[in-house]
């Protein structure tokens, strides 16, 4: 009888090994499958049976990197534009370090003053609900009066405008984020500060911020991302000078839909640095979502 | 902690020297920024966008713009394609939400004990809501794709029959969903997995010493202490699925037809495509509402912790 317990045991660890094996295949196939046709030829992309397995069934292959002109080749003539790739990269860069920084700045000074001080004629409540309501205002919205007041004022195609746009959807996020952190860090320390004669601006720079690092790190990883992935904003008030990656991959759905092997290559330069970032931020990243959720 | 995180007003600074008066203006200085951001970028193109849902504003059409009162609205209820893509707008959030928190959940119960290799498997099904959702879309799109795509190879492989997905307006919609689903089963699946982890072990504990089936300690035990945070992840995913454009945006375009076309890309297309500015803010104004809606009765109807505060 005990054995027939412990084989039963055995069998339902094995049930969920398998269970869980075959569910992370599932979630991490689309990504293998974009990365190893990106280093496919074209005849072995775009074509029945598909092909999983470098080297046994392709052969891999940098030409769809020549192709979109990100590896320089005399003899490949390239498809695609590549300053248009790097440029729109670089854009996307500046305006997720802009709107990052101008979100973080602005969202955890609030986020203090909500978690330290009383505001007597509308209570912190009521303020910060006003903040983090704003989390529910459906993008296109506010994209409408945008375009029209872009328009009129010049913002149109400029990394401004679109670094603007984005704070608006950030900086809900970050002084949620930030203020229950501060809430969690205990009042002694900038009291003691002040007795000894810090401003409350000095008891905060000084005391409370570097405290805060994970905090920070936590929200500038979730802004950056926010930012670099963003497309209806993007789309509708960029379209040249300030243009940002993701609208160039939205573009890809006119024209080159069959070129598997370079959109994949474009797909990786669009998925790969979020990638990166996020492993590095990973700590950060898991315990802002959960301090959010959770308390 | 929890306490103060309720919202309880926070004791004012009374330094030694009685600084209550320099306290009142640096609570100004400190909240103000961003409270005037919010309202001069924010609000006020709300009201703006208000104000246009308001007009007959046609930029193609050679007319001024003049005032049409409620006329917008009035068009938008005879609308057939308003309809349409609002209904498909609610059953993209239905569909997509609660499954991805009931797969989420699956998946946390799964996570939520010892096994070897907990934090590959943590990191590997994080995978997907770490992706930039246009490319997602993107990668969706070629797996779906009918004839060369590896989602009909595998089911031919397995003599089972293949499906139309992405071509097909009676599958579109339903394959969409399901890219939703990969996408942010992995979000609810990490909070709901520290929801989890965060639960007292002694009731549990007791329940296994009074023989209670795993079963039984699921529906009266786990289920009740985490539904706040059932909750919790429920709001947020619907607050976000209302949002979705991304992905439909690449896979199809609102199509086949008008089969995957929700009210975002409807007012996006009524307004930006099409340049009839006022019918498209009374759009985006309705599902606006429908979000504001949604937000009340889910915080009001579900109990939960007071979130917010």
């Amino acid at each position: 009888m005990l054995g027939s317990r412990r084989a039963r045991r055995r069998l339902g660890n094995v049930l969920l090994y398998v269970v869980l094996i075959t569910i992370t295949v599932v979630m991490v196939f689309p990504v293998y499958w974009t990365f190893v046709t990106a280093f496919k030829f074209p005849r072995d992309a775009f074509t029945y049976p598909p092909k999983y397995v470098p080297y046994v069934q392709f052969e891999p292959t940098l030409f769809a990197w020549r192709d979109v002109g990100l590896i320089k080749d005399p003899t490949q003539r390239g498809t695609h534009d590549p300053t248009t790739i790097l440029y729109t990269l670089r854009n996307s860069v500046i305006t997720a370090i802009g709107s990052t920084a101008v979100s973080v700045i602005l969202g955890s000074l609030a986020a203090y003053g909500l978690a330290r001080f009383e505001f007597k004629r509308w209570k912190n409540r009521d303020i910060a609900f006003f903040i983090l309501s704003q989390r529910m205002l459906p993008p296109i919205v506010l994209v409408i009066p945008y375009f029209i007041l872009y328009t009129r004022l010049g913002l149109i195609d400029t990394w401004h405008g679109l670094i603007i746009a984005h704070t608006v959807a950030n900086l809900p996020f970050v002084v949620w984020i930030m203020r229950g952190f501060f809430l969690g860090i205990p009042k002694e320390l900038e009291e003691s500060a002040r007795i000894d004669g810090c401003s409350y601006f000095q008891a905060f720079r000084s005391i409370i911020l570097p405290l805060s690092l994970p905090g920070l790190a936590a929200t500038s990883a979730f802004t950056t991302i926010f930012s670099w992935n963003e497309l209806l904003f993007a789309i509708t008030l960029t379209f040249r000078k300030a243009q940002t990656f993701p609208t160039v991959v939205a573009g890809l759905t006119h024209g080159s839909a069959a070129l598997w092997w370079d959109i994949s290559a474009m797909l990786l330069l669009a998925i790969v640095p979020v990638f990166i970032f996020v492993l590095i931020f990973q700590k950060y990243i898991v315990a802002g979502l959960t301090l959010g959720a959770l308390k | 902690m929890s306490s103060i995180a309720l919202g309880a007003e926070a004791p004012s600074f009374k330094g030694r020297l009685g600084r209550v008066f320099s306290e009142r203006n640096a609570k100004f200085y400190f909240v103000l920024p961003a409270l005037l951001y919010l309202l001069i970028i924010g609000i006020f193109p709300l009201i703006f966008s208000l104000g246009l849902s308001f007009l007959n504003w046609d930029v193609a059409a050679q007319r001024p713009m003049s005032f049409a009162g409620l006329d917008n609205y009035a068009e938008l209820f005879r609308d057939d394609r308003f309809w349409r893509t609002f209904l498909n707008t609610i059953l993209f959030v239905i569909g997509a939400v609660t499954l991805e928190v009931i797969f989420g959940f699956g998946l946390a119960l799964l996570l939520n004990r010892e096994i070897r290799g907990q934090t590959v498997f943590r990191v590997l099904l994080m995978l997907p809501m770490m992706a930039t959702p246009v490319a997602v879309g993107y990668i969706w799109r070629m797996l779906y794709h009918v004839t060369n795509g590896p989602i009909n190879h595998v089911l031919r492989v397995l003599h089972l029959p293949i499906g139309m997905w992405l071509s097909d307006g009676s599958t579109s919609l339903m394959s969409v969903i399901f890219t939703d689903i990969w996408q942010w089963t992995p979000f609810a699946f990490i909070i709901l997995l520290a929801g989890l982890q965060s639960l007292p072990t002694e009731p549990f504990e007791a329940a296994k010493v009074d023989g209670a089936s795993s079963l039984q300690t699921l529906y009266y035990l786990t289920l009740p202490m985490i539904r706040p945070i059932l909750v919790i992840v429920f709001l947020l995913r619907m607050v976000e699925a209302i949002k979705i454009f991304d992905i439909i945006y690449v896979m199809t375009a609102g199509g086949p037809g008008m089969s995957t076309e929700t009210s975002t890309m409807y007012a996006k297309l009524v307004s930006l495509t099409q340049f009839r500015l006022g019918y498209g803010a009374a759009i985006a104004y309705v599902l606006l509402i429908l979000s504001i809606i949604v937000f009340i009765i889910l915080t009001r109807v579900l109990p939960t912790e007071v979130e917010m505060e």
